[in-house]
């Protein structure tokens, strides 16, 4: 097969670093250049790429590089409307982060223009490579657990906002200015719109849709953001099965410019647990271990060592063979519509105090 | 509830207890392990085992999760500022269909959630499955926020797997070890008869299991002091209210407040 010829935009996501590895390793593909968002993301990104060229205008990239195909578009969230079109107008094929918009017109303009285009546009929701939720996956459609009752699920990590400022702003996050309900200093575009990968997994590990949801904000660990930081979500599926998910920004961090060793203030910086009973028993998982430990450099801190799994490979091979071979990527844009839709849900039930039903 | 000793035993240890310390109780008393008639005096058992039966006085209802070591551990942090604002509360407790309830098991975190924040539950919205699983969301009048995650779908026999976990702007404090799922014991057995794993956390009780020791301990606590008896009655009234309440919040489907009588 042809390798696929990519390239990457902004760079500002904090997903970004993760591919880096996978895009120089993998022989499928063949990294050709990338459009950092600034100077000071071009000259970091630089250093830690010196062989992949660098620019700070997309179009220029393009002229440089006629032959790249697709793209991953690694930017804040209010850039992906237009980086959709700008790449749909060229016949890119594209990766995109995992919030496409929560605009919803804007998300329908973005699957028309892809359709229309007969592209590929995957979502990164990286938990559909992940080995554990593989094995629950197949746990449960094996009936080991029967019927599904209930569900509960923690997607927690500490804030990236200092990191990726763009994630404590809530034009940038969520797109729009909104006061998250009355009397509340705070607005829509925190910890909630950051992890979408929890209520993903409520859809597809049920096999049904969400009924209703109902969530509420507690107050913030840090109380200089102006978006919210922690909250938790009850409901139910269509099937009757109920939830509580929790993708709270609850592990406290050291607030470092650059992500990297030492990040953690709380020894664990991330968490994506699963409880689930059902009918014949209950499994507990968790997607992310068994892990190392050490309280050695930077901070001397006992810390979890997370043994990374390898999403990030499974993830580019399904894209490259949905390019190369025509097909549609299983996190397409009209797949993961309604775990959008949930999410502004809560963002309504926490300003209404009342649950929100999904049609 | 589950226990190695008969309920005898208990009100024997429970009496001995009374003795080394001094403690007089003034009237007459029985630990019981389930719900029946009383007989003379007061008659001390768990308050889950009364959530269906008219409270008589001669029933006091025991809160004995709060004698779990880790508890009043817990509660100190808190307490003592250990760890500073309280922002967010996330229990869980799974047990099997034999040992609890879904009511019994909301009764105990409701009380838990309320006695390790230092407040009072004003509303609740709960999601409920077929009486087997539970998920519930409490606010506190202090403005923090609570997650419990309950089930009682554990295979027949199981051990309760459980969580208690307080998040704070100051540091994190829970009774589960970081990167961990399951509860951990202190000892662990491999021997040519199997694996065992022990955990004893009471000197003075030796020989008696978790649930055994903490219900000896928190009737001792009442007998000690009287007035905690109506204490006792008055909180087992709002959670037997606050459960019937989250019952009723899945069935509408609604945010329901507490009333200021249930408060």
């Amino acid at each position: 097969m042809k390798p696929l010829k990519i390239a990457m935009l902004s760079l500002t996501h904090g997903h970004t670093r993760k591919y880096f590895q996978t895009l120089k390793d993998n022989p499928k593909l063949q990294w050709l250049a990338a459009c950092a968002d600034s100077e000071e993301i071009k000259q970091h990104f630089n250093s830690v790429n010196p062989d992949v060229p660098c620019y700070l205008d997309e179009q220029e990239m393009l002229d440089r590089h006629p032959d790249i195909e697709a793209v991953i578009i690694a930017s804040a969230n209010n850039e992906h409307l237009r980086q959709t079109q700008f790449c749909v107008e060229r016949g890119l094929h594209i990766l995109s982060m995992k919030i496409p918009t929560f605009d919803m017109d804007e998300y329908d303009q973005m699957i028309d223009m892809v359709d229309r285009a007969g592209l590929v546009c995957q979502i990164e929701l990286e938990m559909h490579y992940n080995p554990v939720v593989h094995r629950i996956k197949k746990l449960i459609a094996d009936g080991e657990l029967g019927c599904i009752l209930s569900m509960q699920a923690t997607n927690i990590t500490l804030s990236p906002v200092w990191a990726f400022p763009w994630q404590g702003v809530p034009e940038q996050s969520y797109g729009s200015r909104i006061p998250l309900r009355e009397g509340d200093g705070r607005f829509r575009g925190g910890a909630l719109c950051d992890h979408p990968h929890i209520f993903d997994l409520a859809r597809w590990l049920t096999g049904t849709g969400f009924d209703y949801l109902y969530a509420d904000v507690a107050p913030n660990l840090r109380t200089e953001l102006e978006v919210e930081d922690m909250l938790l979500v009850n409901g139910k599926m269509k099937d009757g099965s109920s939830f509580l998910l929790d993708p709270s920004w609850s592990r406290l961090e050291e607030r470092l410019k650059i992500p990297g060793p030492g990040w953690e203030v709380f020894p664990k910086r991330m968490e994506v647990n699963l409880i689930i009973s059902g009918e014949k028993g209950v499994l507990m998982a968790d997607c992310f271990g068994p892990n190392v430990y050490h309280n050695g450099a930077p901070n001397d801190r006992y810390t979890v060592q997370y043994t990374y799994f390898d999403e990030w490979i499974g993830l580019i091979d399904e894209f490259v063979d949905c390019v190369r071979n025509n097909k549609q990527p299983k996190i397409n844009l009209k797949w993961h519509r309604q775990t959008i839709e949930a999410m502004n849900a809560c963002y309504d039930s926490i300003s209404s105090n009342a649950p929100v039903k999904i049609n | 509830m589950e226990t190695t000793h008969a309920r005898q035993d208990l009100n024997e240890m429970l009496e001995s207890l009374l003795h080394k310390y001094g403690v007089t109780p003034s009237q007459k008393w029985q630990l019981l392990l389930e719900l029946r008639k009383a007989g003379d005096g007061l008659a001390l058992l768990s308050g889950q085992l009364l959530m269906d039966t008219d409270l008589a006085d001669s029933y006091v209802p025991l809160m004995p999760w709060r004698n779990e070591r880790r508890f009043t551990e817990l509660k100190q942090i808190v307490e003592t500022q250990t760890i500073e604002h309280v922002s967010t509360l996330r229990l869980c407790c799974l047990t099997d269909s034999q040992s609890s309830t879904i009511e019994q098991l909301l009764y105990r975190e409701f009380d838990l959630c309320e006695w390790l924040a230092g407040s009072t539950i004003t509303g609740v919205f709960a999601s409920i499955t077929e009486g087997r699983a539970a998920n519930v969301l409490a606010r506190l009048a202090n403005g923090m926020l609570c997650g419990i995650e309950l089930g009682v779908a554990l295979p027949a026999g199981s051990t309760v797997i459980d969580r208690h976990e307080l998040i704070a702007r100051r540091g994190v404090a829970s009774d589960r070890v970081v990167d961990t799922q399951m509860p951990q014991s202190s000892i662990y057995t491999f021997t040519a008869n199997g694996q065992a794993e022990y955990t004893d956390t009471d000197a003075e009780l030796f020989g008696l299991s978790g649930e055994e020791i903490t219900i000896v301990r928190a009737a001792y606590d009442t007998l000690a002091d009287p007035a905690w008896a109506e204490q006792c009655r008055k909180q087992h009234s709002r959670l037997v209210a606050m459960a019937k309440l989250a019952i009723e919040s899945d069935n509408k489907q609604q945010w329901l407040t507490v009333k200021e009588e249930q408060s």
